[in-house]
């Protein structure tokens, strides 16, 4: 028996869950879960966990691994040496620089902790032409990422469809191949039904109990925030008591931004 | 194909990839990426400017456990991660446990150990490092305590890979591995730090350590990686760290 411990607001969770759809494998999703019960299985209280009978398994890409292995039918990891590392480098890219990018964008969108700060938008525009860059190159004539569609394009695709909301776009001009990857991508069956999830999320938001005075920055995303310059700010958010950590005493609290 | 480590000896992450290259047995080629005259070459594998990489003819791979499960998979004889499946789950989850965490706080408490520094760590750094590995050495106990001795996935792989480096450093730094309340961890280490190719790798380093300062590499400004700003930021030691990053002392990944 699989369960997945899932919300529609994270990208991570949403890269899990596509590929468990794209494997055919029956699952259990828990969306109405608490940060206390994923600190049950997790100590930095992230999801997505999966649950497989008696293992737990925690963090995205291991979670991808483990369900290749133990359900080899339908691989998302490609055979060929070369294009799987080329796809396990992407899936990384996927989940530390772009995520970081998009998700240090989105904050500002629904959390109440003051005005943006200037030039963080160029910044992150400055970093996302250089994913676009690489994208495009490594697309060439292909359909998809690594050739077939593989967890290159699954980890891609939950923070370029974002990227899309957030004045990220990528230039049609500039990057044909990635617009014509994310129109293959956004017209695929799985993926129609993983923005149908999102939609329905942020349409009953106001049921919901998302946090919006407190953000949780997160390894990657901290990274990046203080490699722009933006350590004045981050400062002044920690003394108004701003911020949520998952390795800290102050856990994620209910539905916090995770991975 | 010639297998190339870009790594260094002061780096833990690329140690931990030259005792698995070892253990497997593959002969490597193997270069010092963290000088300041190989910094553009560097650049080029790994536009973050972090070691290890690992190139194979043409494949390059970035990532010190992303590299072990490339050599696994491309190189089967003497895998570093058990076969077993819920065993290769715990392996992985004590890996990372390793890499992101032992690591991380080891390493945050390393810096007045060997870099160029006025000062003297933070008050409490020590004492929150101390305590919060305890809860980790707590995990790792549990977890070793009831697995086969010396060896908790039958041979040395991945686990004893990541945590290696450090466990052999850490005294150094001023932090314990409490030998009476942590007893299979403490053989354990044991274990780890007499293996001939573990011996071979502390060699090598405390070689190169003790040559550092008439090296090129990078002593006064201090590189910083997400996990390790996360760290110090979560135990209130953003005082010392945003003040580094202001006094231009701080280095991020492909800066």
């Amino acid at each position: 028996m699989l369960t997945l411990y899932d919300s529609p607001l994270s990208p991570f969770c949403r890269k899990v869950r596509m590929v468990m759809e794209y494997k055919k494998l029956p699952f259990e999703p828990v969306n109405e879960s608490t940060a206390e019960e994923w600190g049950l299985f997790n100590r930095r209280a992230e999801i997505p966990i999966l649950l497989h009978d008696d293992l737990v398994i925690i963090n995205s890409a291991d979670i991808v691994s483990y369900l290749d292995d133990a359900f080899p039918d339908f691989p998302v990891r490609p055979s060929d040496a070369k294009r799987r590392a080329a796809a396990r480098a992407w899936e990384r890219t996927a989940d530390t620089l772009v995520d970081a990018i998009v998700t240090n964008m989105a904050i500002w969108t629904w959390a109440d902790i003051g005005p943006r700060p200037e030039g963080l938008l160029k910044a992150n525009q400055a970093e996302i032409r250089d994913v676009y860059n690489d994208l495009e190159r490594d697309l060439g004539e292909e359909p998809f990422v690594c050739s077939k569609l593989s967890i290159a394009d699954f980890a891609l695709l939950p923070h370029l469809m974002a990227a899309w909301h957030l004045d990220l776009r990528c230039d049609k001009d500039r990057h044909p191949r990635v617009a014509g990857w994310l129109d293959r991508m956004r017209d695929h069956e799985l993926c129609r039904a993983d923005v149908e999830r999102v939609r329905n999320w942020w349409k009953n938001r106001s049921t919901s109990t998302l946090e919006t005075d407190k953000i949780n920055w997160g390894t990657h995303r901290l990274e990046l925030y203080l490699a722009q310059g933006f350590h004045e700010r981050l400062l002044e958010d920690i003394r108004h008591n701003r911020m949520l950590w998952s390795a800290g005493p102050r856990r994620n609290s209910l539905r916090a931004f995770l991975k | 194909m010639t297998i190339c480590l870009y790594g260094s000896p002061i780096s833990t992450f690329a140690r931990k990839v030259a005792v698995g290259l070892e253990l497997k047995g593959l002969n490597y080629d193997f270069v010092d990426a963290l000088t300041p005259d190989r910094r553009e070459d560097l650049r080029k594998l790994n536009p973050r400017l972090e070691v290890p990489v690992l190139t194979d003819g043409d494949i390059t791979v970035v990532n010190s456990s992303d590299i072990l499960q490339y050599l696994d998979w491309n190189y089967p004889a003497k895998p570093l991660h058990p076969t077993n499946i819920g065993d290769r789950v715990a392996a992985r989850a004590f890996e990372r446990l390793g890499d992101q965490r032992f690591d991380t706080i080891v390493v945050d408490c390393s810096f007045w150990s060997w870099a160029e520094r006025d000062d003297t760590p933070p008050p409490g750094l020590l004492e929150a490092a101390q305590k919060d590995l305890d809860e980790t050495f707590e995990r790792l106990e549990r977890m070793l305590a009831a697995r086969p001795k010396p060896w908790p996935f039958g041979a040395p792989g991945v686990v004893e890979c990541a945590w290696f480096p450090n466990l052999a450093a850490m005294r150094t730094f001023g932090l314990a591995l409490d030998a009476v309340r942590f007893p299979a961890a403490s053989a354990w280490s044991k274990a780890i730090r007499t293996h001939p190719v573990f011996v071979l790798d502390s060699q090598r380093t405390l070689a190169f350590m003790r040559d550092l300062k008439h090296l090129t590499h990078e002593r006064r400004r201090l590189f910083w990686s997400g996990d390790r700003i996360e760290w110090l930021m979560s135990r209130g030691f953003h005082q010392w760290l945003l003040g580094e990053v202001g006094a231009g002392r701080a280095v991020f990944p492909g800066g």
